[in-house]
């Protein structure tokens, strides 16, 4: 019997290695997990870029460049088909269905990130780490009230004659670079502490500070009074004299930015370990490429009411050139003035509350609270995972995560590591896969590391056991 | 058993483990091929709706200043009442110069005379007077001219004599041209000496070049237009023998003769003036006409003279002109119904030689404003000016060479009147050149106060390259587009209060892909006076025009 379950514990590793290998392949369709599934799989050592104060349990881990660690997730408060309509085989956007589907406000966001490189280095009680990783972020607030204006048009029975507050939107979009430098620390056998300092690289970005806009169109004679606060600017990585190369993505240092994560860990005892993390405190400075459009004078109720007949005829003639040139000055009339001035962003700040409860050495439950902090908008959520340890070598969990608008995403991941070759794949809403279109969240992550665990495989001192995550 | 039992369950796992990457594996595959159906963005369609777009496009305030711009014949004028005026004015013309219509022909003349002469011993001399005269030859028959101021001309002279006479010499005055400034007779002496008689006869001839001289002639004891000449001929003694009788001949001519004055009397001359005064107000008239106050015309003639003489003016031709309005032409009566187009003008004195003096002419007992009940788009006029037109032969005239007439005319047309059913039609050039396939539904909306008391009904006609019409934009034909701004009564006439008018003209989709291409776009409009009635328009007078659209976007399946 022992030798058959020595058999199938190979033939089960090498089916193993082949899932993992062809997954590997498909990387590109698979979906994954995101950053919160780092809390649940223990062996990963990129578990640091979520809370500083992790020190892995390898002495040495390199991530393989460019596959160490691809993310990418979306979690909106609505999905695909709330936006189009299916009728047999064909898609209908539909104004009345996709307004019926909307709520009043509705956030959408979009990431991505890239490790270019990575590798940490563990030195006693001390853990070093550096890592190059490519981040972009899109985020969209957009209200109910702004969609509809623009598919009945201020010309609708809807909205003619009423003044409409079209504000409380924003768009921000940001694409930088990040070196972080790492350390973190065991204090005791409780205690660890951790921090990793960022310089960012800001390559593009599009930022709306404020855009608040009221809007009234006359029944009479249409004419349109508006009161504007816009303030939106941007960053191009190029000029408009120059066509878009590799340079403007790897040499543009003219957007520069810092930021810095904190974290802790406490081991209360076997059972009960707690962690808490703060990060991406910081921003960037945009100076380069930048432009900005502002209102001149918030407060002034701007009214336009025409051009005067003659702005319509040049030369005795009703040309289309020239009521062309006529309404390609009607943003004139409304007082938004075109600058070129740096500005500032800060980065989405995320606070992580993680708790774990270790049923033994192999079962491990646990529960994280990690809220973002986007402009003035609060993005919390709440995840409960199971982790089965079934070695340092092999991790699996599942998850679930309850999100504002969205509660029923279930995830499911693992790690394994074949000798050094470390893979890992995530997903945090395993109905994606079946369903995108119909899935207002999904996460997926997956890497490769090379990882050395040196001296420290099977050695576990008494009062030194690390605190892990 | 128990110790087989960690053994199944790490094995549990194991399997487990395996089947949920296989799991994984076939999810990812599954997830590939549906991402690619639920985001097959060929499939998508929209369903049909319409935005509506609601945007101002217009928004002025036009004045009669908008309508109608000052230029080189038309000034707007302000009265004291802050009424209107249109005051036509025409560019002043002028008639032919007096050195292009008077010449002073060429001169000819020659003189013989044939003399005994005794003999003369030396030492002895004597002198033979000789006198002769010719008559000046004028331009015109009847002409008296007294003085000519030349500024350019020639004496051709020629004496010829066969006197023998060793020492002998001939003195030509001629006391009727003098020098200008200095007042010296032209005269020259010619040699004649005829040593020993060897020459059969002697002669000598002299261009004398008289531009700084002055001819005068019908000076006091002298015949009409006469030239005199006075031969002296002074002859010494000597021993050749007499051959009396002698002959001598004086001849020549004044040539190229240009004069800078004439005084005198010159007779009948005419100058011609002849021109049009356009009127823009009308020019787009259509049809209709109008029907103007009283004392709403005026026309000032403003005739500027130089010519020293008694000149009357007779208008061969003067007329108002439409082309559209029957009885398309009506002659002008300056003083009244058979009384002949004929005035005197003011012409300078003696004392105010090269002076110009001006005479102005209000002809308010002209049938102009029956005239202009036409609503002509020119007048024209064919003036004769005649000198001496009494034919007074004992008149003192002048002329210089620069002498001329000149003619200005002003019309004044007051802007009060009543108007009924005037149409005008004007084209401007229309160049959309784009495709309308997103518009869905178009509507426009005018909004007017009209200030201005005048009915306007108007439609808009696009046409081809060719001018072929294509379609109209107002369909509802009965709709009056502005209405007049009503009016109080004599004798302000004025509006006494803005006429607001809204009006919507929805252009179907069908309408709209035939509009845009159009090359033209051909205004007509229909106009009144508000109740037909006599109106004035004044300066304060303005029409407030708005023009918006609700552009219906087309977004629809396809």
């Amino acid at each position: 019997m022992k030798k058959q379950t020595i058999i199938n514990s190979k033939i089960s590793k090498v089916l193993l290695g082949i899932c993992i290998l062809l997954i590997g392949f498909s990387a590109v369709d698979v979906k994954a997990q995101a950053d919160r599934s780092l809390y649940f799989l223990p062996i990963l050592p990129n578990a640091r870029t979520v809370n500083p104060a992790i020190s892995p349990q390898y002495n040495i881990y390199v991530g393989v460049p460019f596959l160490s660690s691809v993310q990418t997730g979306s979690e909106n408060t609505f999905t695909y088909e709330d936006i189009f309509k299916q009728e047999g085989d064909s898609l209908y956007l539909d104004r009345d269905y996709l307004l019926d589907n909307m709520k009043e406000n509705n956030f959408g966001n979009i990431n991505l990130t890239e490790e270019v490189f990575a590798f940490g280095i563990k030195a006693k009680k001390n853990y070093f780490h550096f890592r190059i990783a490519d981040m972009f972020n899109a985020n969209l607030n957009l209200r109910k009230e702004i969609v509809k204006f623009f598919l009945y048009g201020n010309g609708s029975e809807e909205y003619l004659g009423k003044t409409v507050d079209l504000g409380g939107n924003s768009i921000n979009l940001t694409y930088y670079r990040e070196y972080s430098f790492g350390y973190s620390r065991q204090i005791n056998n409780k205690w660890n502490v951790g921090a990793n300092l960022k310089y960012l690289q800001g390559i593009a970005n599009f930022y709306t500070e404020s855009l608040d806009f009221k809007i009234f169109t006359d029944p009479d004679d249409f004419a349109i009074s508006a009161q504007s606060d816009i303030r939106i600017h941007s960053a191009a990585p190029n000029s408009d004299d120059e066509d878009l190369g590799a340079e403007h993505f790897i040499g543009n240092t003219g957007n520069p930015g810092f930021a810095f994560d904190v974290g802790g860990q406490f081991k209360l005892n076997e059972k009960w370990d707690f962690a808490a993390s703060v990060l991406n405190v910081g921003g960037i400075t945009w100076k380069k490429n930048v432009q900005s459009w502002v209102t001149s004078d918030p407060d002034k109720v701007i009214t336009y009411e025409g051009f005067d007949i003659g702005d319509f005829f040049e030369d005795g003639g009703l040309d289309k050139d020239q009521i062309e040139d006529v309404f390609d000055s009607i943003s004139d009339e409304f007082g938004i003035e075109e600058t070129e001035i740096a500005y500032k962003t800060k980065i989405p700040v995320n606070l992580d509350l993680n708790a774990n409860y270790n049923l033994g050495i192999k079962n491990r439950f646990s529960g994280l609270v990690s809220t973002q902090f986007v402009a003035d908008h609060v993005w919390p959520s709440l995840s409960l995972a199971y982790t089965r340890k079934f070695s340092d070598n092999l991790n699996l969990m599942f998850s679930y995560t309850a999100l504002p608008h969205s509660y029923l995403n279930l995830g499911v991941g693992f790690a394994a590591n074949l000798g050094p070759l470390q893979f890992y794949l995530a997903l945090q809403n395993i109905y994606a896969a079946f369903a995108l279109s119909q899935s207002d969240m999904f996460h997926v992550r997956f890497g490769f590391n090379l990882v050395f665990d040196g001296e420290r495989k099977n050695k576990m001192k008494e009062g030194e056991i690390p605190i892990e995550q | 058993m128990k110790e087989k039992l960690p053994l199944l369950c790490a094995l549990y796992w194991r399997q487990a483990f395996s089947f949920l990457a296989i799991l994984l594996i076939i999810l990812s595959i599954i997830s590939c091929n549906k991402f690619k159906d639920d985001f097959d963005f060929s499939k998508v369609a929209t369903a049909e709706w319409n935005p509506e777009f609601a945007i101002p496009l217009i928004n002025s305030t036009l004045t009669i200043s908008d309508f109608f711009e000052d230029s080189s014949n038309l000034f707007i004028q302000v009265n004291p009442d802050n009424s209107l005026s249109f005051v036509y004015g025409m560019d002043e013309i002028f008639s032919q110069k007096a050195e292009d219509i008077i010449n002073v022909p060429e001169q000819n003349f020659s003189f013989q005379s044939q003399v005994d002469i005794p003999l003369l011993l030396p030492g002895v001399f004597d002198t033979l007077t000789l006198d002769y005269s010719f008559p000046f030859i004028t331009d015109t028959t009847g002409q008296r001219l007294d003085s000519i101021f030349l500024k350019n001309g020639d004496m051709r002279l020629n004496f010829k004599t066969n006197l023998n006479r060793d020492e002998a010499s001939v003195e030509i005055i001629i006391p009727d041209i003098v020098h200008a400034q200095t007042g010296e007779f032209l005269q020259m002496n010619i040699i004649l000496n005829n040593p020993g008689g060897q020459s059969e006869w002697v002669e000598h001839e002299e261009n004398i070049p008289i531009s700084d001289y002055k001819i005068l002639l019908n000076q006091e004891g002298t015949a009409l237009n006469e030239i005199n000449f006075l031969a002296e001929v002074v002859m010494h003694g000597d021993d050749n023998p007499d051959l009396s009788p002698y002959e001598f001949i004086l001849s020549g001519d004044i040539r190229d003769i240009e004069f800078e004055k004439i005084f005198g009397y010159l007779g009948h001359y005419e100058l011609n003036l002849n021109d049009s005064l356009e009127f823009s107000i009308f020019e787009k008239t259509l049809t209709g006409g109008i029907e103007l106050g009283t004392g709403t015309i005026d026309v000032w003639v403003d005739i500027k003279n130089s010519y020293g003489a008694p000149v009357t003016v007779a208008a061969d031709e003067f007329y108002a002109y439409s082309k559209v309005n029957p009885p398309y032409l009506v002659d002008i009566n300056l003083f009244g119904q058979g009384v002949p187009n004929i005035f005197s003008i003011n012409a300078p004195n003696i004392q105010q030689v090269g002076q110009t003096i001006e005479t102005n002419l209000d002809f308010s007992n002209s049938n102009l404003a029956q005239a202009f009940n036409l609503a002509p788009e020119m007048l024209y006029f064919d003036f004769m000016a005649l000198t001496n037109p009494e034919g007074d032969t004992l008149a003192s005239n002048f002329i210089l060479d620069t002498s001329r007439i000149s003619l200005g005319m002003d019309v004044e047309m007051k802007l009060f009147t009543s108007i009924t059913d005037f149409i005008v039609e004007d084209t401007i050039d229309f160049d959309l050149n784009t495709s309308a396939n997103e518009v869905g539904s178009l509507l426009i909306r005018l909004n007017t106060v009209n200030r201005f008391p005048l009915n306007v009904d108007v439609q808009i006609y696009f046409a081809d390259d060719g001018y072929n019409i294509i379609d109209s934009l107002i369909t509802n034909t009965d709709e009056r587009i502005l209405v007049g701004a009503p009016v109080s009564g004599p004798p302000e006439y004025k509006v006494t209060e803005g006429a607001a008018k809204m009006t919507d003209f929805e252009i179907s989709r069908q309408k709209l892909d035939r509009i845009v291409n159009a090359e033209y776009m051909m205004l007509k409009a229909g106009l009144s006076t508000t109740d037909n009635s006599l109106i004035k328009i004044y300066n304060d007078y303005s029409l407030e025009i708005k023009v918006g659209t609700i552009v219906g976007v087309n977004i629809e399946s396809e």
